[in-house]
């Protein structure tokens, strides 16, 4: 413990809560489709990927910074959200979970490769003026700027979704959808169409994590797949379904990958996450806060 | 658990005399083809060989008992690390060694496996659990000084066939096909056995099989550890075949489970015959994209994987059954056309 400064936890614990902000981002679209259809998707982590490459593209042709770009990945990423959901999501509606997890994990090995074949493997990322610039916190602690304006965007997307969920027909239409579709259905709400706006907007939330993250990280194909464990961490922590779950499970979890890569070793540090998730799976499968049981 | 359509009931003893016959066929094609062909097709040969085989000790599982795991690199590192360094360390021969690997792994299994049905854990859950048991062991290997870490242990470069090395590929290819022909028998054998019927009837409906006197938890840990110990066999040939093993390859799950687990499902889960089909199928259609003249080197493989993926999609979705199912599907309709003429 003497070994290691002071200065270095804290700095670890600023960077845990940056990094599981968007941790939070990322699993909070996941979390939702599981909470209003029911329908596990493996591929979400990848369709960050997708949005991640679109900025890169965006920065590198036309100079568009990785937050502007959103202007231009948000709707793109609604249309592509319902196109799957037509196309894809749809028909998995009321299959098992395991069938969906192998049916999504093949759309997720399809994505993957796509962007392999088209950027192959080389991790890409961006130079902005402002990559590397750091603000003084306090004392020796020092934030990194892009992952600042990263995390204060995901807590306004988070807020906002909760006030849209919360206060407007449509927010609302969704809840009741959630809690009881055929009813719903009897109130005259389309379901289907109901389904396919909260897929788009999830697909969005996954839009809004990917354009956070290029502005301060390099992105090849794999990362996905790091992104959707790291996902399922988090909502398996906190209880699948649950969105005020999904923000506290992704902060934990980034504050243990921060903390046990200051004390063990990043790839150590993998292992106690994997460690947890099996560990929460086996003793308590609803999570901290989920009612979701298989 | 699973659905079953109507007119699709491809998954109990059917079709044993055809495919015995088939089988025949392709054994005489297989053992002479070797004498023909090319090192860079053997090579290929070789590795569709290893898949078939694991397709098939991943589809005692998952076909027979309906239990899906996803962490079977468990098994494969296990075994294939065991055996390397009995033989790197201790002069043990892997024909010896990696059986004793073997072992290994179904003894890690059976205290792995009793906790996971013991907490009546399936479907979905059963499956994380398992890949992250896979990541957590893939982190320990990693961080394993005396196995090399994270950067691997190679094997010597020599011939010894007393030890299990080859200059030539063409013992490693009889090897790889005594392997899966093995396994085919082994299980056939199953298949036909008490405990394959208990475990299909376990994956049909576990409640049922249950109140009919059946132990479930007996019988998905038996086929647990049936199918980590012929994993972990297969573990020791890609240590030998490729000389050189390292964490994220051995328990690495694209290389492990992915492949086997397309194979199986494409195929047609629960047959003997549909994970050689589903797997060769996937090795042919990567040969014909390579000679696809625009695509190069890296994107063939990107190519295969986005088709691999789209047809996994598909299948999980609308054709569970896999090509087995739908053959048995088209037979049905066909003789039922005769019948009513």
């Amino acid at each position: 413990m003497s070994m290691i400064s002071q200065t270095v936890i804290l700095q670890a614990i600023v960077y845990g809560l940056l990094n599981g902000s968007i941790y939070a981002l990322i699993s909070i679209g996941f979390t939702m489709i599981f909470g209003v259809m029911g329908i596990i998707n493996f591929a979400y982590g990848q369709l960050t990927v997708v949005a991640m490459y679109v900025t890169l593209f965006l920065y590198n042709a036309y100079k568009i910074d990785p937050f502007v770009s959103m202007v231009f990945t948000v709707p793109l990423f609604f249309l592509i959200g319902m196109m799957l959901y037509k196309s894809v999501i749809q028909w998995m509606l009321k299959t098992p979970h395991h069938i969906q997890m192998m049916a999504t994990l093949g759309m997720m090995i399809s994505l993957e490769s796509l962007m392999l074949f088209i950027f192959t493997g080389t991790p890409r990322g961006i130079i902005t003026p402002y990559t590397t610039k750091m603000l003084p916190l306090w004392g020796e602690i020092k934030l990194n700027f892009p992952r600042l304006i990263a995390t204060i965007v995901s807590v306004a997307v988070i807020l906002s979704l909760f006030l849209f969920l919360k206060k407007t027909t449509f927010g609302k239409t969704i809840g009741a959808t959630a809690d009881n579709e055929e009813g719903a259905m009897l109130m005259g709400i389309e379901t289907h169409a109901v389904f396919r706006v909260a897929f788009g907007i999830a697909c969005v939330l996954e839009a809004i994590a990917g354009s956070s993250i290029t502005a301060f990280s390099v992105v090849d194909p794999y990362t996905g797949f790091t992104l959707v464990t790291k996902a399922w961490m988090v909502v398996v922590l906190s209880g699948l379904g649950s969105i005020p779950g999904a923000i506290v499970g992704g902060l934990i979890v980034g504050m243990i990958e921060a903390l046990s890569s200051v004390f063990i070793s990043a790839s150590l540090g993998t292992g106690v996450l994997f460690l947890i998730l099996a560990l929460v799976l086996i003793f308590k499968p609803s999570g901290m806060f989920g009612t979701a049981k298989e | 658990m699973f659905h079953s359509t109507p007119g699709n009931h491809s998954w109990g003893g059917q079709n044993i005399k055809v495919s015995v016959g088939a089988m025949m066929l392709s054994v005489l094609v297989l053992v002479f083809l070797p004498f023909f062909a090319s090192s860079y097709l053997l090579t290929m040969v070789i590795t569709s060989l290893h898949f078939v085989y694991l397709a098939q000790s991943w589809n005692l599982l998952f076909g027979y008992a309906g239990q899906l795991a996803l962490g079977h690199g468990l098994f494969y590192g296990i075994a294939g690390y065991f055996s390397t360094e009995l033989f790197l360390a201790a002069r043990v021969t892997p024909y010896v060694g990696g059986f004793i690997g073997a072992l290994a792994a179904a003894l890690f299994a059976i205290p792995l496996g009793a906790i996971l049905f013991r907490s009546k854990l399936k479907g979905l859950y059963l499956a994380l659990v398992t890949f992250a048991a896979m990541e957590i062991m893939k982190a320990l290997f990693n961080n394993w000084k005396y196995v090399g870490g994270s950067v691997g242990i190679y094997l010597p470069f020599e011939n010894a066939p007393e030890h299990f090395l080859f200059m030539s590929r063409l013992p490693y290819y009889f090897i790889a096909l005594f392997m899966v022909l093995c396994m085919i028998f082994l299980t056939v054998m199953i298949q036909r056995s008490k405990l394959g019927h208990r475990a299909i009837a376990v994956r049909e409906n576990e409640d049922a099989a249950q109140a009919s006197g059946i132990h479930c938890f007996d019988i998905k840990l038996k086929m647990f550890v049936l199918s980590a110990f012929f994993t972990g066999l297969a573990g020791t040939f890609y240590a030998q075949f490729m000389l050189y093993i390292v964490p994220e390859i051995m328990f690495g799950f694209s290389n492990v489970v992915l492949l086997p687990m397309l194979g199986v499902i494409v195929g047609g889960r629960g047959t003997v015959l549909g994970p050689i089909i589903g797997t060769l199928a996937f090795s042919i259609l990567s040969e014909v994209l390579r000679r696809v003249p625009f695509l190069q080197g890296p994107q063939v493989s990107a190519a295969t994987m986005m088709l691999y993926g789209i047809v996994l999609t598909i299948v999980s979705l609308r054709y569970y059954g896999g090509l087995m199912g739908l053959m048995e599907h088209w037979r049905k309709r066909h003789s039922a056309d005769r019948g009513s003429l």
